[in-house]
Parts: structure tokens; sequence; C-alpha cells
């Protein structure tokens, strides 16, 4: 074998060359620019972040945003006359009232606005207590295996053998209904899936080669699992729980449905939407403003966690 | 035994067992040898003869449970390796001894790019800065022949090919100047020109870099460039353990000696190839006696009873057969 430049080269590094006159290829070298590089390129989910945003952005700056107050009853205002009272009330849309009033004379837009709050919150609570819980037993079951595994998958199996609705109720009856009450249900009844699904994914990893060569260049456990198993383990977590942002907000508005969220006068999409439910026959527009606010922002928390499935497999890169 | 240096490892009566729900399986049952400062020793034998099994020993890296080193010494510089904890053993890990897998498709990170998972042992164990490793690691893939290294630097594994892959595991193993690397089957799931490739960069490391290789193989045609020594391994056991043209010319164990007439070439005009019959047994329950004798050629009564010592039949080659002192006169009385 003579000491030639070798023929392997492949057509991988013109490739390579190409992209890189294209400005396609950046400094490749950390793992989550490299994310955020192939995850711009995905046009839903682009637009499933934008809606996120804007609703970030909304939740912060409610109180600039709405034009009225979202407690303020047309027909309690002592100042308005009977026959005002019974104009205020389930207006369409107006210049006024954008998006129109509802029973009480209260204005939806203004409501909607101050509703988000709630979802925000509980989306991101909710799934934090989960992921706090799942995985850490997650890993701790994964990673070290042994009788810690089987108490904390017993475990588990117990929490999925529950309906979730059922363990939702339970819990919200012990703790008493209210906003914080729910973060707490929906949280905890979370970590289950998130723990077995982290525990899977670190098994897989944790038998891979690379995994065994890191050992072999003598890495410990902490760099392994920071290194190795973290990154090649988290990528269905990442997608699973900003889906599961989406399932804790529709959570909350089953959870309302029930009487057990927000408390009324404040709002919430939930309670909103368990309201105007009442008038589907007369005025069927007032619950799709509160059911398409929540539609459409569980759709945007999906079509970003599709986009970051694809994103986080380096090898799914040609394909976007 | 030619060296050129001092005795760097020596493994001494190593067992290495699993223990599954059907019984234990003696995986490495005594095994010694030594490997001193710019030796390469091939450790040859089919599959599940305990090759691997000896070399993951060697580092404490049999997966516990279910394995168990159950007895034996591995000495490292002076220094039991078996003995050592936890934090003691990731130092020579990497450090002083460098490991290359069988399969360089899956023995790296698919998430970080090459460069990323080569700076990894540079930083755990010679505490250079980012930039520093990144010099260093851009050099390392220069000095395993990968061209373009300083673009090559930056792509992900899925971008290279296997005999590449497997050029970057070489350049992460060598990567913190150990003076011994353990290559387990390297150019096993590459094909034969890029084989060779892998070969000879090991070969060339080798001699750059006074390294002691230890080479596991099961392909008989790696071994004779590369090696000085070679231990033949059966059944968990040490078969036979010679200076390579001793093994290749005068072989005195009927399994290597077999071994040796079942490889085709070039050099001499054969009409067949040999063959060994039946298959290795099963590790649980190793037949009474001598565990080659079913499917040796020349097995006798005592074969079955007793289980054949390791002797030394000349100086530095050792063979653990009942006829290994007068091999040739017993093979040809069984011939006739």
């Amino acid at each position: 074998m003579g000491r030639e430049q070798p023929d392997f080269l492949g057509p991988e590094i013109e490739e390579f060359e190409q992209e890189l006159e294209k400005g396609r290829v950046h400094g490749r070298t950390a793992l989550w620019s490299d994310v955020w590089y192939r995850l711009r390129h995905n046009v839903l989910a682009m637009i499933g972040l934008g809606i996120i945003i804007v609703l970030l952005l909304v939740a912060i700056f409610a109180p600039l945003l709405a034009n009225w107050d979202p407690l303020y009853q047309t027909i309690q205002d002592q100042s308005k006359s009977p026959a005002e009272k019974a104009e205020a009330v389930k207006q369409p849309p107006s210049r006024q009232h954008w998006l129109g009033t509802d029973q009480l004379g209260r204005d939806i837009y203004s409501r909607l606005v101050y509703g988000s709050r709630v979802s925000v919150q509980v989306g991101i609570i909710a799934v934090a207590i989960s992921l706090l819980i799942g995985l850490f037993f997650g890993a701790l079951a994964g990673y070290f295996g042994g009788w810690g595994d089987s108490v904390i998958m017993r475990s588990a199996d117990v929490f999925f053998a529950f309906p979730t609705v059922l363990g939702a109720i339970a819990i919200m009856t012990v703790l008493g209904p209210g906003l914080i009450n729910v973060f707490i249900a929906i949280g905890v009844l979370g970590w289950a899936t998130i723990a077995r699904i982290f525990r899977s994914s670190i098994l897989s990893v944790k038998e891979n080669e690379y995994t065994e060569a890191a050992r072999a260049m003598g890495a410990g456990h902490t760099r392994i699992i920071r290194k190795h198993i973290m990154p090649n383990g988290i990528q269905p977590i990442i997608v699973y729980a900003t889906m599961g942002v989406g399932g804790a907000i529709l959570a909350e508005a089953w959870l309302a449905f029930l009487g057990l969220g927000q408390q009324l006068p404040l709002p919430s999409w939930g309670n909103m939407l368990t309201e105007y439910l009442d008038y589907y026959t007369t005025d069927p527009w007032m619950m799709f403003i509160p059911g398409t606010a929540i539609v459409v922002s569980v759709l945007a928390f999906i079509l970003l966690g599709d986009g970051l499935r694809d994103a986080l497999d380096p090898r799914m890169k040609g394909s976007i | 035994m030619e060296t050129n240096g001092d005795k760097l490892l020596e493994v001494k009566g190593l067992k290495t067992y699993f223990h599954t729900q059907e019984g234990v399986v003696k995986a490495v049952d005594d095994v010694s040898f030594d490997l001193h400062q710019g030796e390469a020793l091939a450790v040859v034998g089919e599959s599940g003869c305990g090759k691997s099994v000896t070399a993951l020993s060697i580092l404490n890296l049999v997966p516990d449970p279910p394995g168990k080193i159950e007895q034996g010494e591995v000495i490292f510089e002076g220094r039991n390796l078996l003995e050592m904890d936890n934090k003691e053993i990731r130092q020579v890990r990497g450090n002083n001894i460098g490991m290359i897998f069988q399969d360089p498709m899956t023995s790296l990170n698919p998430v970080f790019t090459i460069g990323n998972q080569i700076k990894e042992p540079i930083q755990i164990h010679l505490g250079l800065n980012r930039k520093q490793a990144k010099q260093r690691a851009i050099e390392l893939l220069e000095m395993v022949e990968i061209p373009q290294a300083e673009k090559r630097y930056k792509m992900y594994p899925h971008e290279f090919s296997g005999g590449m892959r497997q050029r970057a595991m070489i350049a992460m193993a060598i990567s913190c100047e150990p003076k011994m690397l353990i290559a387990d089957e390297p150019s096993t799931a590459l094909d034969v020109t890029i084989q060779a490739q892998i070969m000879e960069l090991i070969g060339r490391l080798r001699r750059e870099r006074n390294l002691a290789v230890m080479l596991i193989t099961h392909d008989l045609g790696v071994v004779a460039g590369v090696a000085e020594t070679m231990l033949v391994m059966y059944a968990g056991k040490v078969v036979e353990y010679a200076k390579i043209d001793r093994v290749y010319y005068n072989s005195r164990h009927p399994y290597a000696w077999s071994l040796m007439r079942s490889v085709p070439r070039l050099d001499e005009k054969r009409e067949r190839l040999m063959t060994i019959g039946g298959s290795p047994p099963s590790l649980i329950n190793l037949p009474a006696g001598c565990s080659f004798a079913p499917r040796c050629p020349f097995a006798e009564d005592i074969c079955d009873r007793e289980e054949p010592p390791l002797v030394e039949v000349e100086p530095g080659h050792f063979s653990a057969c009942h006829f290994a002192m007068d091999f040739e006169q017993h093979g040809r009385e069984v011939a006739n």
C-alpha cells in the first residue's frame, strides 16, 4: 500500500465545500447551534415558533395589550341604564370591543389576552415539574439499573394505571381548586411518561459502543452522562416536553371545564370556553374564540416539537 | 522473546467469568502473557474465545454484572490495574492505554463533530485549553492521514466513510500519547483495501512512537505483517503463545497448526485448504480434559481425560497440548 493520497475522499467533501461556498455551513462545532441551523430551515417549525413567541409576548404584556378591564361587567355598572346593559351583552366584534362582549358584557378580547397568562404558566410550570421529577428518576433508573430501576418503574406503572382525568380530579380534590394546584396536578401526573421515555432512551444509548469507547478513554460517570447519554438520550424528551406544553394547555382547559382550574371571574381560556359553551345554540361564535386560541397554541407546540425532532438528528440533515 | 524495551504489561492468571442464568461462562480462564514496550502482540482465535473480554479485563471495563474478574493480576508499569479504584483506572484509560473498537460505525457519538470527540480525551487527560486542544486534534487527524484535517474536524461521523471513522478512532486512541494500544478487531468491519491501510497506519504509528500494541483479530492474514508475538486462544484459554514465525512454521498445538493451514497463501502452492470440523464448545459446560479434543485430528485417550498444562516447548514458546514436545512425530504416527 503506497503512501499516495488515499482515494476514499468520497463525494461528501465536495458536497461540504459546495455548501461552504453557499454559506450554508457555519462554524459547525457546537451541537446546539447546528440544531438551530437545521430548525431554521423548517418552515412549519418556524411558524410554530412564531406563534409561541407571540403567545409569550401576549402573556407578558397583557396589561398593555388589553384595552378593557377583563373583569369589568357592563351589566353590573350602576352608571348604565337597563337598556344600555341589555345592549352591551353578547355584542359582535366592533371597533370598541375587538372580539365582542360576552353574556355579562365583558370584553372578550381583553379576557383572552389575560387568559393567555394562565395557559402559558400552566404549560411551562406543569411541564417543568414533570421534567424535574421524570428526568431525575428516569436517569437513575436507566443509567444505574438494579433494584432502584424496578422500584421507580413500578411506581411509574401505578401512575400509568390511573386514568389521568381521575388522577387530576383526585389531586385537585385533596388540594382544592386553584391555579397553583393545577400546576401540581398536571405536573405530577406527567412525570411517569417522561421517566419512562428517558429511561428507555438511556438504556439504548448506554449500550452504544461510543459510550464504551468513552469509558475506555477514561471518561467518568458525570462526563458520560453529560456528553454521551444526555445529548443522545434527551432528544425524545425535548420533543415530548415541547408537545407536552401543548398538552398541559389542553389539560388546563378540561380541568376548567370541570370547574377545577382558574376560578371565575379571573379569565382562563379553559373557563372562558366552559362559560361560552352554554350559549353555543344562540351565539356559537363566542366559544370559538377561546377554542381557536387553544387549538392554535397547542398546534404551535406540536409543530415546533416535530421540527425539533428532525433538527436534533444530524442524520436527517439532508431531508429538510 | 525479542524485545526492545522493558516489560510494560504483565497479565497473570486472569480469569473473567460471566454469571448468567444458564450458568457460569468462563470467558477468560487463566490467561497469562507479557507485553513489552514497542512490542506487537496478536491475540488470535475464533469468535467467542475470550479475546475481547481479555482486552476489556485489562482496562477493567467488563460489564459488571454479569461479568466479573474472578482472579488474576494485570500489572501495568508495576501497578495492578485490577486493584485500582475508579478514579485511578480512569487516569490509565485513554491516557496510558488507548483502545480502538471493532465497529467504527457505532464507536463515535453521532451528535458531536469528529473534532469535538477527538478533543475529549485530550481535555480529560492533558488539561489543554480549548484552542490548544483543537490544534492538537487537527494535528492528530493529519497524523492518521485524514486529508483536509481542518475541514474534517468540523464534520460529523455520518459524513465520514468507515475507513476514515476508524482513522478518527485511532486518532482519539493515540491522542494522549499512550504507551500501549489495544486494537479490538480494528479492521474487521472494513473492506480489504481499507483494512490494509488501517493496519499499515497502526504499524507506522507503532514504529514512530514505540507503542506496544495488542492486536485482537481472527484474521491471520492481518497478523503476519504487523505482530511479533502471537497468542492463540481457544475456549477462554491460551493454547499457544510464541513468536509469530514460530507459530507459523513450528506450531506445537493442533488448533494453531490447523488454523495456519486453513489460510490461503500466495507463496505456497496448496491444493486444498484445511478445515477444522465442528464448532467451539459452549463455555458453560466445557468438556473435561482438553477443550479442543473433540475437534482435534490427533486426539488420544488422554486428551479426553486430562487438561493439558501450558508448557514451554522451546525458549519463549508455550503450548497447551499433551503432545507439544513431540508434536510432529505424534502427527506422523496418527497420519500413518
